[in-house]
C-alpha cells in the first residue's frame, strides 16, 4: 500500500506495425520482434518503482530498441531514405549484431580513405563521393503506436487510503458544490445528458 | 562474456539496487545494480560499452569496437592474426574474492 510502480511499452511503426514489428504469442499477448526491421518500427520501454516502506523494491529502467536515421525518417517522419547509403541510415544507436556492412569511400580515382571492416562482415557497400542523394518524400506518414502499460493496484488503494485519511483528519470535502448542480438542475439551467435537463 | 549482443535494444539504462526483479515474460527484467549499456554505429563503424556496477561487491566494464582503419596511417584490430574484430576492453572486478583480471585486448598495427 505504500508502493507505486508504472511499467510501459510502446511501439511505433507504419500503417502494418502488428505484422512488421509484433508477434503474436497466443491468446491476447503480442510480443516485440527483436529483430524487426529498425526502419518500421521503434521500441521503447521503461518503467519505476518507489516502494517507501521497502527501498530495496525501488528500481528504474529505459530501455530502446534502436534509434538509427532510418528509424528517424521511416518511422517518425514517414520519409523514404531506402535510396541513401546503408551505412549511413544504419549511423545511430543500433544493436551491432546486425551491423553487416563495409563502408568504403572512393574519393576520385583514390580507392582506400576510410575502411571500415565491422566483425560481421557479409557484403560490401561502395560510396562514391559525388554521388549525391536525393530525400524522395512518402505520403504513408501514418503510423500506427502500440502501448502496453502496466501499473500496479497499489497505487490506487495507496491514493484511498491517503484520501481517507485527509478527508478525516480535516473534513474539507465540501458539498456545497453538489447541492449547487442539483439546484441549478432543479431550476433547468443545467443541461443533463441529451439535454433534457428541464 | 558480459557483452550480449542481439538482444535487440541498442540502450539501456537501468537501477535496481535493492534486488533483483524478474518477470518471466515481461517488462522488469533486472539485475541488482546500476547498468548501462549503449550500441552504436558512426557510418559503419560500430562499438559497444556495457557497464554494471553492483557497489561495492562488483564493478564490469567491457567494451567492443570494430577494427578500425584511418586511410591506411592508424589501424587498429584485435590482433595481428585477426583483423576482423576491433580492440575489446574487458574489466571485471569483484569483491571478496582473489579474482581480479583485466584484459585488454588491444593492438596497434599502423602502417602506410
Amino acid at each position: 500500500m505504500t508502493s507505486f510502480a508504472l511499467n510501459g511499452e510502446v511501439i511505433v511503426g507504419k500503417e502494418s506495425v502488428v505484422d512488421d514489428c509484433m508477434l503474436h504469442s497466443g491468446g491476447g499477448n503480442w510480443q516485440y520482434l527483436t529483430n524487426a526491421d529498425p526502419s518500421k518500427c521503434f521500441r521503447g520501454a521503461g518503467g519505476f518503482q518507489v516502494d517507501i516502506l521497502s527501498p530495496v523494491n525501488n528500481y528504474f529502467y529505459i530501455a530502446i530498441s534502436s534509434l538509427t536515421l532510418e528509424t528517424i525518417f521511416g518511422v517518425f517522419l514517414g520519409l523514404d531514405i531506402n535510396d541513401w547509403p546503408t551505412c549511413v541510415r544504419e549511423s545511430g544507436f543500433k544493436d551491432r549484431e546486425y551491423v553487416k556492412s563495409v563502408f568504403i569511400v572512393h574519393v576520385g580515382c583514390t580507392r582506400r580513405v576510410l575502411v571500415v571492416y565491422s566483425s560481421c562482415t557479409r557484403r560490401v557497400l561502395v560510396v562514391y563521393s559525388s554521388c549525391t542523394r536525393r530525400v524522395t518524400s512518402s505520403t504513408e506518414n501514418n503510423m500506427k503506436i502500440h502501448a502496453r502499460i502496466t501499473l500496479t493496484v497499489a497505487c490506487i488503494r495507496t491514493c484511498l487510503c491517503l484520501f481517507l485519511f485527509e478527508v478525516s483528519r480535516t473534513s474539507m470535502i465540501k458539498t456545497n458544490d453538489f447541492f449547487d448542480v442539483i439546484e441549478q438542475w432543479r431550476r433547468g439551467s443545467l443541461a443533463v445528458g441529451n439535454g433534457a435537463g428541464a | 562474456m558480459l557483452l550480449n549482443s542481439g538482444d535487440g535494444e541498442a540502450l539501456r539504462l537501468e537501477m535496481a539496487p535493492g534486488r533483483d526483479f524478474t518477470t518471466p515474460g515481461d517488462l522488469v527484467n533486472l539485475n541488482k545494480g546500476i547498468r548501462m549499456k549503449g550500441e552504436f554505429n558512426i557510418l559503419g563503424w560500430g562499438a559497444t560499452a556495457d557497464i554494471t556496477v553492483d557497489l561495492p561487491t562488483k564493478v564490469s566494464v567491457s567494451i567492443t569496437t570494430d577494427p578500425l582503419d584511418l586511410g591506411s596511417v592508424l589501424q587498429i584490430y584485435k590482433s595481428s592474426t585477426d583483423q576482423t574484430q576491433g580492440p575489446m576492453l574487458s574489466f571485471d572486478a569483484v569483491l571478496g574474492e582473489s579474482f581480479f583480471c583485466v584484459f585488454v585486448f588491444l593492438c596497434f598495427w599502423p602502417y602506410l
